[in-house]
């Protein structure tokens, strides 16, 4: 343990294991993201609006690609609203116009009226640039574990303290 | 000095391999070998472009977003995965285990040390290739159990691990003769041909079991133990 602080050598090659963990997940995540040309291509579902189809927790894929057709009429996908900045899930019922200046109208399958209210201020419709994906898979429940983190912040506490003591009981 | 200040846990297998790796090159070091790290700088090397790289990317796209970005984070995804993929071929096709690597002063014969342990098994692993200034090049494997040079509570113990590497490697062995023991003679014996006379055989293996004899005598417990006195 010591040793390894005394080599110059073998301590940059101990800090630059820690570092290619923490930078090739990075790098994997802008790799998916890159392919599916989306800036977040793994979302998790925050609230209830589109069950029965999704339920909180649930993480989603998406892609951002329009090969051979337009994003249309029935496809799930998640959109930015200037301003806020969650992205959310719902589902697009509404097209006027095509291509990128389409006007898009979308709503939550569990709410009764259609996302208008959600939209920025002066806002009716929002168009293809602020989608960013399309729902292509999903895996229920897993990404709850972020839900739990973000709400009841103590528990990153808790987390944070049983990773320092496994870190502390065993020494590889 | 015979006998390290520091302590392990002899149930570690890690802590003995690093232990042992870490007293090595000392070792040959302190014999006249002066030591190339080209292959670790190389790791190294590779390692840290590929790290920065990522760093840069993950400053760009903090600062100015995906979208207009995206062409430099492609290239970045395709040459850190071009880095990692060098890198890995460097550790497991270049490198392989190699903890030491060094050329003798006076006769210019270059060394290399790869060590490894199989799982749940106290034994190290060592293959020490030579190769000598006129390219010709001989590779030794040698297996021994880590209580060879570990006392019972896990202090590093120097002089039976020099023993062990100056006994089993020819090279060692010509550097530091003084570490050389002794029982190496019965490995010579075993390597003769059987075309000797009855008595010839008879003979070599009472010499043997004699030898054989003397070193069980001397258990290296016994002697480390009268070493740690002594220091």
């Amino acid at each position: 343990m010591l040793s390894a602080l005394q080599n110059p050598r073998q301590a940059a090659a101990q800090i630059l294991n820690f570092g290619l963990i923490l930078s090739t997940a990075f790098m994997m995540w802008k790799g998916l993201s890159v392919i599916s040309d989306s800036p977040s291509p793994i979302v998790v579902v925050l609230s209830g609006s589109m069950e029965p189809a999704f339920q909180r927790g649930d993480l989603l894929f998406l892609w951002n690609r329009n090969f051979m057709e337009e994003t249309k009429v029935g496809e799930i996908v998640v959109y930015n609203v200037k301003g806020k900045n969650i992205p959310i899930v719902h589902r697009l019922v509404r097209k006027f116009g095509v291509g990128e200046a389409a006007k898009l109208l979308t709503k939550g399958d569990n709410n009764s009226a259609d996302d208008t209210e959600l939209y920025a201020k002066g806002q009716d419709y929002i168009e293809r640039k602020d989608i960013i994906g399309s729902v292509v898979a999903y895996i229920p429940f897993v990404g709850y574990v972020t839900i739990l983190l973000s709400e009841h912040p103590w528990l990153k506490t808790v987390m944070l303290g049983i990773m320092g003591l496994v870190v502390v009981l065993q020494r590889e | 000095m015979a006998v390290s200040q520091e302590k392990i846990s002899v149930y570690s297998l890690a802590d003995l391999k690093n232990t042992t790796d870490d007293a090595l090159p000392v070792y040959l070091n302190s014999l006249g070998f002066v030591q190339s790290h080209t292959l670790t700088d190389v790791r190294l090397g590779l390692g840290y472009s590929a790290f920065a790289l990522c760093a840069a990317t993950f400053y760009w796209d903090y600062t100015y977003g995906f979208d207009s970005t995206k062409f430099y984070t492609t290239i970045a995804v395709a040459v850190y995965t071009i880095l990692n993929t060098a890198l890995t071929f460097w550790i497991w096709g270049v490198e392989k285990n190699t903890v030491y690597v060094g050329t003798h002063k006076t006769s210019g014969t270059k060394i290399q040390v790869q060590t490894k342990t199989d799982k749940f098994k106290a034994v190290y692993r060592v293959t020490v290739i030579t190769t000598t200034k006129d390219g010709k090049s001989t590779t030794k494997k040698v297996d021994k159990a880590f209580s060879g040079w570990f006392d019972a509570a896990g202090h590093f113990v120097t002089r039976p691990f020099q023993q062990m590497l100056a006994t089993n490697v020819e090279l060692i062995g010509q550097a530091d003769p003084k570490n050389v023991v002794v029982a190496a003679k019965k490995e010579k014996v075993d390597e003769v041909e059987d075309n000797r006379s009855m008595d010839d055989k008879w003979a070599s293996l009472l010499a043997e079991s004699s030898i054989e004899d003397a070193v069980t005598s001397g258990t290296p417990a016994k002697s480390a133990k009268k070493r740690g006195k002594k220091a």
